[in-house]
């Protein structure tokens, strides 16, 4: 697979499985743009990548509206257009119903599935792309059930949903989205959420993975091949990276 | 946030009667598992934008332990 040339979106850039897929695509040729709100964090990837002509944008995507154009702005002002997208910016807090309230429903659905959309609707402007691929980091959440998490499964299902619309709505225009469910993937997300439970939840957790836990270069080879030229016939799908979660 | 709206927080978080909530009360007495656990965090950052800490959450033994906390 080969991004040279490409320019590639990436949010949540500065930890975990946006990390990880900025590292690839930078790897594979891609020119990458790192959307994360922590400024220094987003540096240190961006200083690390291999190649060139990175650049590392601190933008809080839970004020989409002021974010959004303000960063699409900045990123291109090189005059030098996207070809690929990848949302990987995401809230995945545990939120039993009986702390569901409109605040912590929007939270979680302004990062999680606002902010994916208005990052769509302007990646498709003419002045900022003219086609490309465009993936959304998703969650097997959004086909299972997890208890305690509703709000992140709605999300995440809205995610998929609007993918397979707009799959169909831009297809005529160049453009190609879909989605990557990952399962657990190690990351200080997932750290953080298991730190709460005991050793025996968190086995019983791991046991739901028959290839144990992933990392987030899984994820990363996943996207890599969405936005190659070799998943060109591929728009409108759902991926699972899931260690065999789904297959249970 | 008064007293009683605390009380009443945790109340719909344990599923009891707020009542029952005696400062004194150990949370070995009432439902104190990891599902709750994870609520009280979210809780604590919606309700008061307070970042819970697992060590913190640990430290709690009794009802009044989290009322504390809760400002």
């Amino acid at each position: 697979m080969n991004l040279a040339s490409q320019k590639i979106l990436i949010t949540g850039a500065s930890r975990g499985i946006g990390r990880a897929c900025a590292e690839l695509c930078a790897a594979h040729g891609a020119s990458c743009v790192l959307v994360a709100r922590d400024a220094d964090k987003l540096e240190a990837v961006r200083s690390a990548l291999p190649g060139e002509g990175h650049i590392a944008l601190s933008a809080d995507l839970s004020d989409p509206e002021q974010a959004v154009p303000e960063l699409f702005k900045k990123a291109c002002a090189d005059n030098i257009k996207f070809t690929g997208m990848i949302h990987a910016a995401g809230v995945c807090s545990p939120i039993p119903l009986k702390v569901v309230n409109l605040k912590t429903m929007s939270e979680v659905f302004t990062i999680n599935y606002f902010a994916f959309m208005l990052l769509i609707r302007y990646f498709i402007r003419p002045q900022y792309s003219t086609g490309g691929s465009i993936v959304g980091i998703s969650s097997v959440a959004s086909v299972t059930g997890w208890q305690g998490m509703s709000v992140y499964s709605g999300s995440k299902g809205a995610m998929n949903a609007s993918i397979r619309s707009l799959a169909l709505e831009l297809a005529g225009k160049g453009f190609r989205l879909n989605a990557i469910l990952p399962s657990n993937i190690k990351t200080d997300m997932l750290d953080s959420m298991l730190s709460v439970l005991d050793a025996e939840e968190v086995e019983k957790i791991k046991s739901k993975q028959p290839l144990g836990w992933g990392n987030p270069a899984d994820v990363a080879n996943a996207a890599l091949f969405l936005l190659d030229k070799s998943s060109s016939f591929i728009t409108g799908s759902v991926l699972p990276v899931d260690g065999g979660y789904t297959a249970i | 946030m008064d007293e009683a709206k605390k009380i009443e927080l945790l109340a719909e978080l344990f599923e009891v009667d707020p009542a029952e909530l005696v400062p004194e009360k150990p949370l070995t007495e009432l439902t104190w598992d990891s599902m709750n656990m994870l609520g009280l965090i979210a809780l604590f950052k919606s309700e008061m934008d307070i970042k819970l800490t697992v060590d913190k959450l640990r430290s709690f033994k009794v009802v009044n332990d989290i009322l504390a906390e809760m400002k």
